[in-house]
């Protein structure tokens, strides 16, 4: 199987490799995995007060089309609004990358990675404000 | 399904012998089709569970392929050719899903009927949060011994607790719960993520 060279770019050139402060309020962490590869991917997201996703980092272990997924993701998402980050599906990711059937579980990995991160720091801040 | 569930020896069409696996006569070396009651366990006449003596089945193992080898019936009918061709195929895979842990379970599991691990693909995050911190360590702490053996240990320390949960889940299975077939599924899934770990450490 030959990797698309979106994929190829992605995995030689990833953008947005890193991590964020996990403990931050205002940082997202999502963890997934997908079990039959042993993959394991996490992406953050670093949001402003009007909801705004100013940063995303993301550390994938796993295939080139996971890591390319994932750094797509984070290009993707930045500057968006958290709810506009949700509109990303799956199916985007694996048209863009032009990913074969048996990677598209690399898509849905990075897919389930953007609503474990909004979904982190929406509950992060949720705490926050019933705290104050 | 009980996990002593042993069919009755039947004694061999031919030669009267009592059979000691459904699929040969070890007197005679008459072959039997498989049939679609037969589980692996069942090849070899070992009780169907998770605690298996490993050394019987290697033993069973090699004294059945020993009489079912397609060089044992060079001179035989081409469907008993074939037949042997299929059950020491069918004998090998089987050695090779038992003498694994984890293969093991996965395979009572799939007997026990219900989704499979591979299906359900649920792994509990802090597996995952675990496996990710150990994969951060190992890339910042590469050429460091000192540092590869700790990450090693707890590598080892983690996988060998989830093979002990994984025992002990599958000797449940016959409870019938649902919540033991979730509790395997999730473990099986997890102990993949170590293994990997353990893959990519460097050796030595």
């Amino acid at each position: 199987m030959a990797y698309s060279n979106k994929v190829v770019d992605h995995f030689e050139h990833p953008r947005n490799v890193g991590s964020l402060d996990k403990a931050a309020v205002n940082v997202g962490t999502g963890i997934v995995g997908a079990p039959e590869c042993g993959d394991v991917m996490k992406l953050q997201i670093q949001v402003d007060d009007a909801n705004n996703i100013v940063d995303a980092k993301f550390k994938t272990f796993g295939c080139g089309s996971a890591i390319a997924s994932s750094s797509l993701a984070t290009e993707w998402i930045k500057g968006r609004k958290l709810d506009e980050a949700l509109e990303i599906k799956n199916t985007d990711i694996v048209k863009e990358l032009a990913l074969p059937p048996v990677k598209i579980h690399c898509s849905v990995l990075a897919e389930d990675a953007i609503r474990a991160a909004v979904a982190d720091v929406t509950a992060k801040r949720d705490a926050k404000v019933e705290a104050s | 399904m009980s996990s002593q569930d042993i069919s009755v020896p039947v004694k061999c069409l031919d030669c009267r012998c009592e059979l000691e696996t459904p699929i040969v006569c070890t007197g005679c070396h008459k072959l039997y089709p498989l049939s679609m009651d037969m589980d692996y366990f069942s090849l070899f006449q070992i009780p169907r569970r998770y605690r298996i003596d490993v050394g019987e089945l290697r033993h069973k193992f090699l004294s059945i392929s020993r009489n079912v080898h397609p060089d044992f019936f060079g001179a035989a009918s081409d469907d008993m050719k074939d037949l042997s061709v299929h059950l020491s195929a069918e004998l090998n895979e089987a050695l090779r899903v038992l003498i694994d842990p984890v293969m093991r379970a996965g395979y009572l599991l799939e007997l026990s009927g219900g989704t499979s691990a591979s299906q359900d693909r649920s792994v509990p995050q802090d597996v995952l949060m675990d496996a990710m911190e150990l994969r951060e360590q190992l890339e910042e702490s590469s050429p460091d011994p000192v540092v590869l053996a700790s990450i090693k240990e707890a590598v080892d320390r983690r996988r060998n607790a989830l093979l002990a949960a994984i025992g002990d889940a599958a000797e449940k299975l016959d409870d019938g719960a649902e919540a033991t077939q979730v509790q395997l599924r999730q473990l099986i899934n997890s102990v993949k993520y170590f293994d990997n770990l353990l893959a990519d450490l460097p050796a030595g």
